[in-house]
């Protein structure tokens, strides 16, 4: 394959970069060497494939672009492997102008040397044109390696890495680290992890779930998307794994059970939150020629359906039903033995609070459905201001833009 | 253990009222000063009950540690007390310890039992006693180190309900009072030796000023009318108490964008704190003066924990959320100083040790790490696992080696000493929900806050040592039927401290002593052992029919009969009438010839009686000999008999019965190589009922024969059996991971490596190298197992035919007997003058075995991983100084 295939004349290339350029939604990409898993993680983390099946991916060809409708919208860019970004006929100016965070994705079970020296390429270039990326590193496919030689392979990548930036006198770029396998929630928990970097709103959420974590004796609390199992805020306490891990399986539960007993969700679609909080267009628009994540995504959005209408039913243990009325107000309880509640509440079309709390304190749930309420409320408010600022913030960042790209080539 | 408590009780000296007095002290482990509003009995009696069983838990990890422990644990009887009765019968365990399988099971039983005394001995005694002394167990061995300890007057011993769950806790400089918070708490407390007291109920006052609790609190060095706290509001603001003059707030910062993580007074400077934020940074303020921002240090990362260096003014450290560990120099708040990784997942707490050259951090990865911040090679030189993540931990003062952390989601908090990082020193549980931080008043003191409402002090001094409540004595047999064991020896008062011995091994190695002397020091294992020959399997005769039976099948006449001869060599007289017996019973037709003479001499039923007489003699040990003539008697008339019948025998009745009966019993007596043989050579019958523990006998069959090493009948054994599990078992795990020998990185070959097999990729150095020609070997690679030097075979043999020493130089002498033997040959030749070196040369030769084993490169790992067990068992109940002289291991990266 020859590099011109993906020149600037390109009509699938070009188009697509038009697009996305009047949209402005924060974009993330996915790189690293070819088979280290870049097109495996997506797959699993945004289109419910189960692992095992990544194993029949062909090797990616092309940039393949997925937007990603949920209460943040951005959109994933996966690379192919074999791509080399830094030939002259490449626009890196064009490619990483717009990026939120830069994934990259080493393969630790193999040699990862040459992995390291793409990566520190691929920082250096990005870093100058956008100094604003968030650069993460994907350690991949550690389930293969011994708990010792994780966190060796971790600490030699990482010294590894940061000492050649520091070579090449970029000290200030900072790079985040994160062991992940596809096999266990590493993925989700390192995805969550970025995906918090790129919402400005996230020092808002966590003080509103502190506070709300304070105020009804709820010892953790996570906002999760319910589609991807990615938490997009959580309190300050420190999350540790099996806390996220419980979350992410109760979700999954949650959706299989409403998938088996849950109404279908007829016309759902069409009413509701979503609606009145943002327009038809920018949710119905899809990228040509993505058909898959088409179909995955509205079978997301029915999984996430079916939450909303269903999810009292699920936890109909001790459920009232569900408050009907245009807010959905599903929830679901699970109490479990060691005297732990969870506690899942719908906050909206995509985004689920849920709450590890004591069984003691779930007692008071009037106190804590209250509470949940107000930070309901205090959320939407939050993003109505998002909302209204949104044209604004749009305007200021094409011109910053601009600025930039005129300096450049000022520069050049 | 027990043995204490008994003297205790039997000693004279003591009087019988003061031996009931420690009884009570030790049975409440935590006596709680009355005056204080102690919780009721039960509550009490809960509590010693779990403080013998957490360290046990958390100890498991370091009973098989134990020096002496035998990685062999299916046959160590001590692991199943209940097996005393040796009647387990048809299970894995029986079948595959060859020590069950002979006539004198008790004996076999008996040793182990008097080896394993002491691990039996607490059972034993929980279970004669009522419940209190089953709590009492361990309680023992303690109270000879305890005497002063009385019920009514233990200072320091107390816990303070304070109506809300704690999460933090600080001590004004002169340790007379304690802040405590949570959130709904913001006291603080006058503490004395013999209880707690509020004070100053701050709440209400943070209530008004919208602050309801706090995450940490820490109290600032300043006192009289400066005194200050600071505590982290749950929602965000540090806040700074002015408690010297009144009790309101002084100030409020709020420039945070995100949540406080923690806060640190400077120990110098009385009015520097820093904050570390969720918000990437880490912020410096000067409490004095009031507008100024405060310096900003840009950590780029969520910073969970900051800490000052006790010795150093300007240097502190950081703690991030990535898991890396910073220092950073206050005069250069731009760019940090050292990072490195410290941990997988979140720092969750750091502490300088007194010296302010050592830190302790611990992490999520449920470890915590001691490290040396002046050493440039970033690597932990002490890692203690934990049982969670710990919360908070703490050096303890005076003691430079101990250390006590409380844990995510854990009553107990325990005190560590580095040194033996497996087995906590104590283990402290007065709280009866989840420790959240712990303070040492004093090096024998700690002060600790819980979720259960409560502050608790506890003495320290004087508490079980943990260690002790280990059984030592462990016992493992191998397969030559040789016992080998362990037994504790009991140390007096104070034995942690008396149990310290140099660091074995090389001088540069890692541990670093942290109390400022030269030597590091290690613990010793407080364990005798030594091995006991059992003779209760013959092994030899195992060996010699393992090697010489048949397992073909189809033919049963001859190989029948080659077996009942082979058996009939190894002195096994029973079975080999058994096979004789078989091939009675599955022979179609045979010698016409002879027979015709005695024929109606015999009636046809003859063989059954026959049959079932050498079944009645099965249950006879006493005399094979009177069985094996009168079954010879009985047997051979009766094969005429049949002959003359001149019926097809087999198929006029079934035997399905006999042979499931004679299988029932050899499995009932380990037997496993008769069943398994027997099964192998009736494979082709047609109507041989189906056994259902035929599966184990093969496995425990296979299991014994690599046991002795005979690695091609196990994989004959296994190919020859049609279950399809055993059948394929050799294909498990088949795959063969190399590493080098050096730098222990695997080596990779199916990415891009450029150098293959034939260079480590990360150390560039030639792999498997010839010590002597220094280049890689192809072929058999042959090493020494004590300096892990290796050679071509030829190579190896010439050197050695010259030297006794490694040809790297290393000064290992390889070869010691080389000497001898040269000695030897010099007055062989001189009197014979034809030096015969052929013999010398050969690696077969005894003494070449000894030392140089001789591997194929792409040898089977398993057989080298189980041949390495073999041995391990053996050696690892040698006592230490038989460790220390012989060969450790048979891999090369374990040496």
């Amino acid at each position: 394959m020859s590099y011109s295939d993906y020149g600037d004349n390109d009509p699938i290339y070009g188009d697509d970069l038009a697009d996305e350029d009047r949209e402005s939604r924060p974009r993330l990409m996915l790189m690293g060497l070819r088979r280290s898993g870049k097109s495996s993680i997506q797959r699993v983390v945004f289109h419910k494939m189960t692992p095992t099946e990544t194993l029949f991916l062909e090797s990616t060809s092309k940039i393949n672009k997925d937007n990603i409708h949920s209460f943040i919208d951005f959109q994933v860019w996966d690379f192919p492997g074999q791509m080399d970004f830094f030939d002259p006929t490449f626009d890196t100016t064009a490619i990483f102008g717009e990026v939120g965070a830069l994934v990259f994705v080493i393969d630790s079970q193999d040699d990862y040397m040459e992995a390291l020296a793409r990566l520190h390429s691929t920082v250096v270039a990005a870093y100058r044109v956008n100094p604003n990326i968030t650069f993460e590193v994907f350690i991949h496919k550690v389930d293969g390696l011994s708990e010792d030689y994780k966190i060796d392979t971790q600490r030699d990548i990482q010294q590894t890495t940061t000492d050649e930036l520091a070579d090449a006198g970029l000290e200030n770029v900072q790079l985040a680290f994160y062991l992940t396998s596809i096999y266990d929630h590493s993925i989700f928990e390192a995805f969550s992890k970025v995906i918090q970097k790129l919402i400005p709103q996230l020092p808002t959420l966590e003080n509103l779930l502190n506070i709300l974590c304070a105020n009804s004796g709820i010892e953790k609390a996570f906002l999760f998307d319910v589609i991807s199992k990615i938490y997009i805020a959580t309190d300050s306490s420190p999350v540790d794994s099996q806390s996220y891990e419980i979350c992410s399986d109760m979700i999954d539960v949650i959706i299989d059970i409403s998938s088996i007993y849950g109404r279908a969700a007829i016309g759902a679609k069409s009413q509701g939150y979503l609606d009145d909080q943002q327009d038809q267009e920018d949710w119905s628009h899809q990228q040509d020629g993505h058909d898959d994540y088409e179909d995955s995504n509205g079978g997301g959005h029915g999984h996430s359906q079916a939450v909303v209408s269903n999810s009292s039913r699920a936890g109909s243990l001790n459920n009232q039903p569900a408050q009907s009325g245009g807010n959905h107000e599903a929830f679901s309880v699970i109490k479990m033995g060691n005297g732990t509640v969870l506690y899942l509440r719908e906050v909206n079309k995509y985004l689920a609070l849920i709450c590890l709390l004591r069984a003691e304190t779930f007692e008071k749930q009037g106190l804590i459905d209250y509470n949940v309420h107000c930070f309901k409320e205090a959320m939407d408010q939050v993003f109505e201001l998002k909302r209204a600022e949104r044209t604004r913030r749009e305007m200021e960042a094409n011109q910053l833009l601009e600025q930039q790209h005129n300096g450049l080539y000022g520069h050049g | 253990m027990n043995r204490d408590m008994l003297k205790l009780r039997k000693d004279p000296t003591i009087p019988p009222s003061a031996a009931a007095t420690v009884n009570t002290s030790t049975t409440n482990a935590f006596p709680v000063s009355p005056r204080l509003g102690s919780p009721g009995g039960d509550n009490r009696g809960n509590r010693s009950g779990r403080q013998r069983s957490s360290p046990k838990g958390s100890g498991a990890g370091s009973n098989a540690a134990s020096a002496a422990a035998s990685s062999n644990t299916s046959n160590t009887p001590t692991q199943h007390p209940t097996a005393n009765g040796g009647s387990t019968v048809g299970g894995y365990n029986t079948l595959a310890s060859p020590g069950y399988n002979t006539g004198s099971n008790g004996l076999g039983i008996g040793a182990a039992g008097g080896g394993g005394s002491s691990v039996g001995a607490p059972l034993v005694a929980g279970n004669g006693g009522h419940s209190q002394q089953d709590s009492m167990g361990p309680g023992g061995g303690q109270s000879p180190q305890q005497p002063s300890a009385s019920p009514i007057s233990s200072p320091n011993m107390y816990k303070f309900d304070t109506n809300g769950a704690l999460w933090a806790l600080s001590a004004s400089p002169d340790y007379s009072m304690v802040a405590v918070v949570g959130r709904d708490v913001l006291k603080i407390l006058n503490v004395t030796e013999w209880g707690a007291q509020e004070a100053i109920n701050l709440k209400a006052v943070g209530v008004r000023n919208n602050f309801a609790g706090s995450m940490d609190v820490k109290w600032g060095p300043t006192t009289g009318r400066d005194a200050k706290i600071a505590t982290i509001g749950t929602n965000g603001p540090i806040v700074i108490w002015d408690i010297g003059t009144h009790n309101k707030i002084g100030r409020t910062i709020k420039e945070h964008t995100r949540s406080v993580n923690r806060i640190c007074f400077s120990p110098q400077e009385p009015n520097l704190l820093l904050s570390a934020s969720s918000d990437s940074t880490i912020r410096l303020w000067d409490l004095r003066v009031r507008d100024k921002p405060g310096v900003i240090m840009d950590a780029k990362d969520i910073v969970r924990e900051v800490q000052f260096n006790p010795t150093s003014m300007n240097d502190i450290v950081a703690g991030y959320e990535s898991g890396n560990i910073q220092r950073w120099d206050l005069r250069n708040p731009l760019i940090g100083e050292k990072k490195f990784m410290a941990h997988m997942g979140f720092v969750t707490s750091l502490d300088y040790h007194p010296s302010g050259r050592f830190l302790a951090s611990g992490g999520r990865d449920r470890t915590i790490k001691v490290w040396d911040m002046e050493d440039e090679k970033r690597r932990e030189i002490h890692t203690i696992p934990t049982i969670q993540y710990t919360s908070k931990v703490q050096w303890r003062p005076n003691r430079p080696y101990q250390l006590a952390a409380s844990f995510k989601d854990e009553s107990t908090v325990q005190v560590f000493d580095v040194r033996r990082p497996y087995v906590p020193l104590h283990v402290l549980s007065q709280h009866d929900k989840d420790a959240t931080s712990i303070l040492w008043k004093d090096s024998d003191v700690l002060w600790t806050v819980s979720k259960d409402k409560t502050f608790a002090s506890t003495l320290v001094k004087g508490q079980t040592i943990s260690a002790d409540l280990l059984p030592g004595g462990k016992a493992a047999m191998n397969c030559y039927g040789q016992l080998a064991f362990t037994v504790s020896t009991k140390a007096g008062l104070d034995s942690f401290e008396r149990d310290l011995v140099p660091k074995p091994g090389r001088p540069n190695a890692k541990a670093v002593a942290l109390d400022g002397s030269s030597e590091p020091m290690v613990y010793r294992t407080r364990q005798t052992g030594g091995v006991f020959d059992c003779e209760l399997f013959n092994h030899e005769a195992f060996i010699y029919c393992a090697q010489n039976y048949s397992m073909e099948a189809g033919n049963i006449r001859e190989v029948c009969e080659h077996n009942s001869n082979v058996a009939w060599q190894a002195n096994k007289y029973r079975d080999s009438q058994t096979w004789i017996a078989l091939k009675l019973f599955f022979s179609e037709m045979a010698e016409p010839a002879i027979v015709v003479s005695q024929v109606d001499a015999v009636a046809p039923d003859i063989t059954t009686s026959a049959v079932t007489k050498e079944e009645e003699q099965h249950d006879d040990d006493d005399d094979i000999d009177t069985l094996e003539t009168r079954a010879a008697k009985s047997v051979v008339p009766s094969l005429f008999a049949i002959k003359v019948s001149d019926a097809p025998v087999k198929r006029n009745w079934s035997h399905d019965d006999t042979i499931r009966n004679m299988l029932d019993f050899y499995a009932e007596q380990g037997e496993v190589q008769m069943c398994v043989t027997i099964l192998l050579v009736l494979a082709e019958e047609e109507d041989l009922p189906e056994f259902g523990l035929s599966q184990h006998w093969f496995s425990s069959y296979i299991d014994l024969l690599s046991r002795f090493k005979l690695w091609s009948i196990a994989t004959a054994v296994s190919q020859a059996c049609k279950d399809v599990r055993i059948h394929t078992m050799n294909q498990d795990s088949t795959t063969i991971h190399t590493s080098c020998s050096s730098c222990m990185k695997p080596i990779l070959t199916r990415g891009l490596s450029s150098s293959g097999f034939w260079a480590c990729d990360r150390c560039r150095k030639v792999l498997s190298s010839c010590s002597v020609c220094h280049k890689t070997v192809r072929g058999i690679f042959t090493w020494c197992t004590q300096c892990s030097h290796g050679f071509h075979l030829q190579h190896a043999q010439e050197w050695f035919s010259q030297s006794a020493e490694c040809p790297t130089g290393c000064g290992h002498q390889c070869f010691p007997e080389m000497l001898k033997i040269q000695r030897e040959q010099e007055q062989m030749s001189l009197r014979q003058e034809t030096p015969d070196n052929e013999t010398l040369h050969d690696p077969s030769h005894p003494h070449a075995h000894h030392h140089l084993q001789p591997r194929s490169v792409h040898s089977h790992p398993q057989q080298e991983l189980a041949s390495n067990q073999g041995h391990s068992t053996l050696r690892a109940a040698e006592s230490t100084d038989a460790k220390a002289s012989s060969p450790l291991s048979y891999l090369p990266y374990n040496v």
